[in-house]
């Protein structure tokens, strides 16, 4: 064997790009550098840097560092994928394209065009997720369209959307967070989920902000906070009746506020009379000094603003409790004003954009709502068909699957999404997808969805792919892409262009680049909720990002605060909502003693498609685990790092123990990012919010054993 | 839109740290050109008493390099001054004449120093303490001359001082007041102060007030009021600074002590901003480097438009740069502007704290010898936090993470965002000179993210500086007598050399004894199977260990599972039997928890588990027991092997000779481990480089098999 010797012909072949970290709303902006390793063996040494914008402030954490290795990963799927005789084999892409438009049109013939599902995913850009959803209505002709932001920011968005008429992540900017005096973090883990917005809240910190935390467990976040609310789950909404009681109470109200902005408050007024803060205190685990405390430190502060995320929001009562928060915001009239706001912090990378051009069931483009005829006309006109041609709405993401489980879809294409781990209930999910007539996959790599596909199209990653997406504050990103495609994949929007093509739809989708999409979204969405009208790649290059709504090209774009004098419903006032104080979706018995709750780690990204895939992250969180008091572990007899069974009502995963003082005793949890045998979602619930279709992930009654103590079954 | 234009004037920390902040809001928004006056990029100024003390380099306190301003497309034009500002034509001249016309100025002059009238004062050999040019100078004469005086004991010209001695000076201070850095300190925190220093070697005149600089063509000494003489060659000047605002005045904007400005460093012209040393913010002008931080982000704001508070002025803190001595200062500390709340003097270990309150709240403090709580308290005065805070948390001397900083492990963790280990962190300190947290993250980004390990960094970074370089510096120890080299500079030497035997090796590299004893035959045996596979029959040691030095695999009867302990033995078996290694391994495999094989107590574990194939590594059965480490999940029985394989081979490389896999892995990141077994392409190199090395030395075997026949 020869040594390998340094090449010097390669020295100069360095790459240079700047991109956007996929891996959650931030969207840091960052560079990647791509240098030929020393050894010259056609290797390639990365290096990553943050890049200063107005979000990130040039901050990365380690998903950024490292979300360039699944990207060059050697586990991308090049080749389109066709299951013959059980085995994934290579197809030319002629042959993939051919099957899946005669399979949809011969189901279309026999059942109808609402036996094809579609089903995308919010970390598509929102060119993408705008072409997903008219490439549904026009070229499939199908009303079952949804994705995974149904699990990731539904219950937020229609309480945002009830209350004030529009439904924007923040209602404020990223620089009020240091200006408030105290900040509410409901239900969200910032320090691990979002890590690079933590020196907003550190900051506030020192500028003298009350922080106050409401999470069952100690979290990196909570550590920060100087209320910590440890709160049992799934009773959000109660606690927030109890914050809401002591306002009224102490009369912590803004009553011109109230009087002029709001309507509804007569209602919540009379409600609050039946609220009794120690039954607060009972459903929630929490004594009523603290909770009286945190209300006090909110209220009698001069700003302020409420976060909620996934806590509050993914439960079967999510919207209302939202809602409820939303309450408190109104009744101190803290929105609207520097160092005031709500914000919904959204995870997913395009989490936001995603939901507001259409790929959701109910929705039309520039957040048009596709059962209001004023808005079906115009969207029809801008895609040069006839309103009635257009489908009604059709269902939430997983009432997709409970269709697909009853053979009323037949066939199921998924883009950007995992929906055998992500969704709740997974074994049922999974015989679902197992009953189809034709399961098509566009993905990057072999996830656990894909495996089951019949065929599997191999899209560019977010190195190659241009497009904007749209962060949590509502500022839309330009993320330029200049790296090659691998392999044979393609552009997402590129295959639903060619599937339309060979659909004979293709006169309605023809587009050269992301940017001809994203003009036409512009249009879509010109006189919309979410306006992007005003908004021009040009602009972005130019001005590095842009808030929406952005109706007009020249103006020089709002700066972001929204409801400064109005908010968005037709009389411009926002509504107050009263709430019941509930018990959790499912309550601990007997049987299933304790409540799991579920959430992410710092090293990876939903359901870990992508992230297992970079070494590095992999290398920082190897395996699942469930979290679990050592009180609580003792009396199951469960010792550190052992193989323990969980179980809940709809099924059981096995996962290693980690035993903390961090977590309520009543409480365990599990992270999400894991499929197969240790998917958390085989035990999750699949009831769901009646207000927006949010199944209640956050609250299931489990019993856990460890594995040892169970006999080997021979099969 | 066209890109506006932007003019600074000022090379400055200030005004650089404003262009800085404004880049990060919009990096395409502004033109940007800079004035600066001295001929050098943009440097910390704070960081020359480093220089002078020999801590630092001229170099290494650079901020912002010539490449710096090119990348980002900005105009530096160095060693002009400005010396007219036409507010109507919004142009400013310098004295080259180069014009520059502005839609926005900043006026980030900063200041000079205060030279008093005193007779003689522009005498050569008296200078001011302000520049890269001043220290030169200070260097060039310490050459030259024996004396040296520095009129001012304030905190610039105690730095200066020591600077002196350091020269090899002697060095007298003058000061006016009774007490050194009577600004910031009481007369006790002065006097403990001062005997540290005069322990030192400095000497100090205090209460003195200098009437004139004597000598005819230059500088020969200081004259007082009193009478009273002083010999010195070199008079150094250090009484304060007067912000430059001449420019300003003369074109007509509204000034006072300095350049008048509003919450948003507006001037009085709307076009104008002024930072730093020459602006005034409600009657402030400051001289320090943390307000000037805060001014700059405040002008960035409001230049591009994102500003929504504006600044409220800053508490103004110290840190004296002397090595040796620890003190630091904030907020309000004179009598009469506020009342001790708290004062501690700790005759043994040398430390005073005093800590002041105002209406309740604290207000200012003073630490001497140690100044660890320095931050914390600087956030209290800063919070205006009630002085109940204090009672509520007594301050240990160590904190948690002072203890903890202490026991981690080099390889460990502290920032997790960025993967910054405690030994990076400890490196930056002792090989670049850091001094605190602050510019330990912005060297290894550590606490950049998030910031929750902050106070982890601030204990690491207090640590390092607590000991000198050879007490942390890790112990590089000789293979044995025979040589001065270990066992790391023995690889690199033999990996990179091309050798044709071993003795050939020991000859290179000057063994001390030719023939080598067991110790160093046998560890130069394994390295040369290491790195000569294919001429390996000069391993003659080896051949004599290689029987124990195999894997040896343990392996008890399955249990009824998915698992195929058996054919994946076999296989680990056939792929490593004949590697060379530098210490026994044994290795166990189990499939699942219901036959139990020891895996955590193996040198590598194996064990069928509901996730995959897990795989251990560093477990140990004797004293000292260990437990093995997880090092990689597989689904795939071809993965486990790849696995295994890889780490093995990793092993070899890494590994000194006779260092157990528990050993090596103490001393490596288990995390810089995984990263390389899970990425495919490493592990495919580990794992071709391991088939190599056994095709070789498996040959070998048949070979020597045969001629024994």
């Amino acid at each position: 064997m020869q040594p390998i010797r340094k090449s010097s012909a390669v020295k100069d072949a360095l790459v240079v790009l700047d991109t956007q970290c996929p891996f959650c709303s931030v969207q840091c902006k960052m560079r990647v550098v791509k240098e030929p390793d020393a050894t010259g063996a056609n290797r390639f040494t990365y290096s990553i840097e943050g890049l200063p914008n107005a979000a990130s402030e040039g901050r990365l954490c380690v998903k950024g560092r490292n979300a360039h290795q699944h990207a060059v990963s050697r586990d991308r799927i090049l080749q389109p994928l066709m299951k013959k005789n059980g085995q994934h084999v290579p197809v030319t892409w002629e042959e993939a394209l051919n099957t899946i438009a005669s399979s949809f049109q011969t189901i279309t013939q026999a059942h109808g065009a609402d036996a094809l599902g579609v089903y995308g995913g919010g970390s598509l850009t929102n060119e993408t997720a705008y072409l997903l959803g008219k490439f549904s209505r026009v070229a499939l002709g199908t009303r079952y369209v949804d994705y995974n932001g149904r699990f990731c920011m539904s219950a937020a968005a229609s309480a945002g959307n009830k209350t004030f008429g529009v439904d924007r992540g923040l209602t404020c900017r990223l620089s009020d967070i240091p200006l408030a005096r105290c900040i509410i973090l409901a239900g969200t883990n910032i320090a691990e989920c979002q890590p690079t917005l933590m020196p907003y809240f550190t900051k506030a910190k020192e500028n003298g902000a009350i922080i106050i935390v409401i999470d069952p467990r100690i979290t990196a976040t909570a550590d920060m906070a100087d209320i910590h609310l440890q709160v049992k789950p799934g009773t959000d909404a109660a606690l927030a009746n109890g914050l809401l009681k002591v306002l009224f109470e102490e009369n912590l109200l803004d009553h011109s506020f109230i009087a002029n902005r709001t309507s509804g408050y007569e209602q919540l007024k009379a409600h609050m009379a039946s609220v009794l803060l120690e039954e607060v205190a009972e459903l929630t685990g929490l004594k009523e000094a603290i909770i009286r405390k945190a209300a006090l430190a909110y209220g009698l502060a001069e700003t302020g603003i409420i976060f909620t995320a996934r806590g509050v929001e993914q439960q079967t009562d999510g919207h209302v409790a939202v809602r409820n928060f939303l309450n408190m915001v109104l009744a101190t009239g803290k929105i609207g004003k520097v160092g005031c706001g709500y914000g919904a912090i959204t995870g997913q990378g395009n989490g936001q954009g995603g939901r507001e051009h259409g790929q959701k069931s109910d929705q039309l483009p520039g957040y048009r709502s596709i059962e209001k005829e004023e808005d079906r006309r115009y969207v029809a006109g801008v895609w040069g068909i006839e309103p009635d041609e257009l489908p009604r709405k059709g269902v939430s993401a997983y009432e997709m699957m409970e269709f697909v489980h009853r053979q009323e879809i037949r066939s199921l294409f998924v883009m950007g999404s995992n929906p055998v781990v992500s969704n709740p209930n997974a074994n049922l999910v999974e015989e679902a997808l197992e009953s189809l007539e034709l399961l098509v996959v566009a993905d990057m790599f072999m996830s656990e969805t894909a495996r089951m596909a019949h065929i599997i199209l191999p899209i560019t990653a977010y190195l190659e792919n241009t497009g904007t997406l749209t962060n949590l504050e509502g500022r839309v990103l330009l993320r330029e892409s200049t790296a090659a495609a691998p392999g044979e994949s393609l552009h997402d929007w590129a295959i639903l262009c060619q599937l339309a093509e060979k659909l004979g739809k293709q006169h309605y989708f023809k587009y050269d680049s992301a940017q001809d999409i994203f003009d036409e979204l512009r249009l879509a969405s010109r006189g919309g909720l979410a306006d992007y009208y005003g908004i021009t790649y040009e602009r972005l290059r130019r001005e590095g990002s842009v808030y929406w709504p952005c109706p007009s090209t020249d103006e020089d774009g709002n700066q972001g605060m929204m409801f400064e004098h109005k908010f968005a419903h037709p009389d411009g006032k926002a509504i107050f909502f009263p709430v019941n104080s509930k018990l959790p979706q499912e309550i601990p018995d007997e049987r299933y003693p304790l409540i799991m709750t579920n959430g992410r780690v710092l090293a990876h990204y939903l359901t870990g498609v992508q992230t297992h895939k970079s070494p590095s992250l992999a290398a920082r969180s190897l395996e699942n685990y469930v979290e679990m008091h050592s009180a609580t572990a003792r009396k199951h007899r469960i010792e550190d790092g052992e193989w323990v069974e969980v179980t809940s009502r709809r099924g059981s995963f096995s996962v290693r123990s980690r035993i903390t003082d961090k977590i309520r005793e009543d409480t365990v949890f599990v992270p999400m990012h894991w499929g197969g045998l240790q998917n958390v979602n085989k035990a999750t619930s699949p009831e769901l919010d009646p207000d927006c279709k949010m199944p209640g992930f956050k609250t299931s009654a489990v019993h856990i054993a460890p594995l040892r103590l169970k006999s080997y079954k021979s099969e | 839109m066209k890109r506006e234009k932007l003019v600074v004037i000022g090379n400055g920390m200030a005004g650089m740290k404003c262009v800085e902040e404004i880049l990060k809001l919009e990096p395409h928004r502004f033109h940007i050109t800079v004035f600066g006056r001295e001929p050098h990029p943009n440097y910390n100024r704070i960081l020359l008493s480093k220089v002078l003390q020999g801590d630092s380099t001229i170099d290494s306190i650079v901020i912002n390099d010539w490449s710096w301003y090119e990348e980002r497309e900005i105009k530096l034009y160095t060693g002009e001054t400005v010396v007219h500002l036409d507010i109507q034509a919004r142009q400013v001249t310098t004295l080259s004449g180069i014009r520059a016309n502005y839609d926005f100025l900043i006026i980030a002059t900063g200041s000079s120093a205060f030279i008093p009238p005193i007779a003689g004062i522009h005498k050569p050999g008296v200078i001011a303490f302000r520049s890269m040019e001043d220290c030169a100078t200070m260097i060039d004469y310490s050459k030259k001359y024996k004396k040296a005086a520095v009129i001012g004991g304030g905190l610039l010209g105690l730095e200066a001082a020591r600077g002196l001695l350091n020269l090899g000076m002697q060095t007298e201070v003058i000061h006016n007041a009774s007490y050194l850095m009577n600004r910031q300190l009481d007369a006790m925190a002065a006097d403990m102060l001062r005997r540290e220093l005069e322990q030192q070697g400095m000497r100090f005149w205090l209460s003195k007030e200098t009437e004139s600089i004597t000598g005819l063509n230059r500088a020969k000494g200081i004259r007082f009021s009193n009478g009273t003489t002083l010999e010195a060659d070199l008079i150094v000047i250090s009484v304060g600074i007067r912000p430059n605002i001449t420019l300003a005045k003369e074109s007509g904007l509204t000034t006072n002590r300095a350049i008048v400005v509003d919450d948003f460093m507006r001037t009085s012209d709307p076009h104008i901003y002024a930072v730093g040393e020459c602006a005034e913010h409600r009657g402030v002008a400051y001289g320090l480097v943390a307000p000037l931080y805060e001014q700059g982000k405040v002008l960035a704001g409001s230049l591009c438009g994102t500003q929504a508070a504006g600044y409220e002025g800053s508490v103004p803190y110290a840190q004296l740069k002397v090595s040796g001595v620890e003190v630091f200062s904030v907020g309000s500390i004179q009598q009469g502007e506020a009342d001790t709340a708290l004062q501690v003097y700790d005759g043994i270990q040398g430390t005073y704290k005093k800590i002041t309150m105002k209406d309740g709240k604290v207000s200012g403090a003073i630490l001497f010898g140690s100044t660890a709580e320095g931050t914390t308290l600087l956030g209290l005065v800063k919070r205006g936090a009630p002085i109940a805070e204090l009672a509520a948390k007594p301050k240990e001397d160590q904190s948690d993470e002072d203890s903890i900083a202490v026991s981690m492990s080099g390889h460990e963790t502290v920032c997790a965002c960025n993967a910054v280990t405690k030994s990076s962190i400890i490196c930056a300190v002792m090989e670049d000179g850091l001094q605190t947290a602050e510019q330990v993250r912005d060297r290894t980004k550590a606490s950049s993210s998030c910031g929750g390990c902050r106070p982890m960094v601030e204990a690491i970074v207090r640590y390092a500086l607590r000991y000198d370089k050879e007490s942390l510096a890790p112990e590089v120890a000789a293979i044995c007598s025979c040589t001065a080299y270990s066992h790391d500079m023995v690889k690199s030497a033999m990996k990179s050399g091309v050798f044709m035997n071993i003795q050939e090796v020991m000859a290179t590299l000057g063994w001390l004894n030719p023939s080598g004893c067991p110790t160093c035959s046998d560890a130069l045996a394994y390295y040369w199977t290491l790195y000569y596979p294919q001429l390996t029959k000069e391993a003659s040691a080896q051949d004599r260990n290689r029987d124990s030095r195999n894997l040896i695999l343990h392996v008890p009867s399955p249990a009824i599972s998915g698992f195929n302990t058996t054919l994946l033995a076999k296989h680990l078996h056939q792929a490593c039997q004949y590697l060379t290694l530098p210490s026994p391994v044994k290795g166990a495999i189990s499939s699942g928890i219901h036959s139990p094989a020891g895996v955590l107590v193996h040198d590598i574990g194996i064990a069928g588990s509901p996730a995959g194939w897990e795989i251990y590594a560093g477990g140990h059965a004797e004293h000292p027991v260990k437990q093995g480490q997880l090092i990689g999940i597989a689904e795939s029985d071809s993965l486990a092997k790849e696995l295994a394989i890889a780490i093995l081979q990793l092993y070899r490389e890494q590994a000194e000779y006779g260092e157990r896999v528990w050993k090596w892995l103490e001393r490596t990141s288990i995390d810089e481990i995984r990263e390389l077994v899970l990425h495919v392409e490493h592990r495919m190199d580990l794992m071709s480089r391991a088939e190599a090395a056994a095709t070789y030395l498996t040959s070998e075997r048949l070979g020597e098999h045969i001629c024994s026949q």
